[in-house]
């Protein structure tokens, strides 16, 4: 498989993925969401788009290796990760606290 | 399995003390009477012991040690940034919930904490685990911004 494929397949799978979350799951979108679930330990896994500020990224991310939350970047910017969502607005951070019928938390590509 | 927990370091994003380092005492998740938020109680350091140099005599460098300026608050928990030091001084015996409602009883408990950071940093060398030393080396080191 051409490497260009095989990328879009995974950001295919990992929409998806999103989608049945959104559906069966429970999801909080946005950076002050993200932070509040961390810090209670509600997080399961937090996914940040590509073109969320630097800062803001390790900012997540170090939070989440404190909380122990898995963290995936997202292969495209806010637009895609909102319309992965469902949503008509941008999401640079998405938290899921419960993935319902999801295997978003055990698959890993 | 909470982030904040009492022993955490902690960073202070807002306030007066912004930019001071903590460490969390009590943590109320579920808030209490007066604040309906979740809140901690933290000591931290509002002015760090001064720098020290080798050509200071041992005096010298005793006295500027000692000069360190500990606070007491009560704080909303989203304006403090954990971090992943910890460090394991008995903080709940120097702060007494009780004595921070009155103002001279709260004096009272500063200078104590004041005492209790002292002996910290200069016996940093007797702390053993390697772990705890590098949370006690990183509370009393003054952050860079």
């Amino acid at each position: 498989m051409a490497p260009s494929k095989k990328s879009k397949k995974s950001v295919d799978n990992m929409n998806s993925r999103i989608k049945l979350v959104m559906k069966s799951g429970k999801a909080d979108l946005g950076y002050k969401a993200a932070l509040k679930c961390m810090r209670k330990s509600k997080a399961k896994m937090v996914l940040i788009s590509n073109n969320c500020p630097p800062l803001r990224r390790s900012e997540i991310e170090y939070l989440a290796m404190l909380a122990k939350t898995q963290v995936h970047h997202y292969n495209g910017d806010n637009t895609a990760l909102g319309t992965a969502c469902g949503k008509h607005f941008n999401c640079s951070i998405l938290t899921i606290t419960d993935s319902g019928d999801s295997d978003i938390l055990t698959a890993k590509e | 399995m909470a982030v904040l927990k009492s022993g955490k370091v902690v960073i202070v994003l807002a306030g007066r003390y912004a930019g001071k380092k903590a460490v969390v005492v009590k943590t109320f998740d579920e808030g209490s009477d007066d604040k309906a938020f979740s809140h901690v109680l933290i000591a931290g350091i509002a002015r760090g012991p001064r720098k020290v140099t080798r050509s200071m005599s041992k005096k010298k460098v005793e006295k500027r040690s000692k000069c360190m300026k500990p606070f007491v608050k009560y704080i909303n928990v989203r304006h403090v940034f954990p971090t992943r030091y910890v460090v394991d001084m008995d903080l709940k015996k120097a702060v007494d919930e009780a004595d921070l409602v009155d103002e001279e009883r709260k004096v009272e408990t500063k200078k104590g904490l004041k005492k209790v950071f002292e002996d910290r940093y200069l016996n940093q060398s007797a702390v053993t685990s390697e772990k705890k030393a590098a949370g006690s080396s990183y509370f009393f080191q003054k952050l860079a911004f």
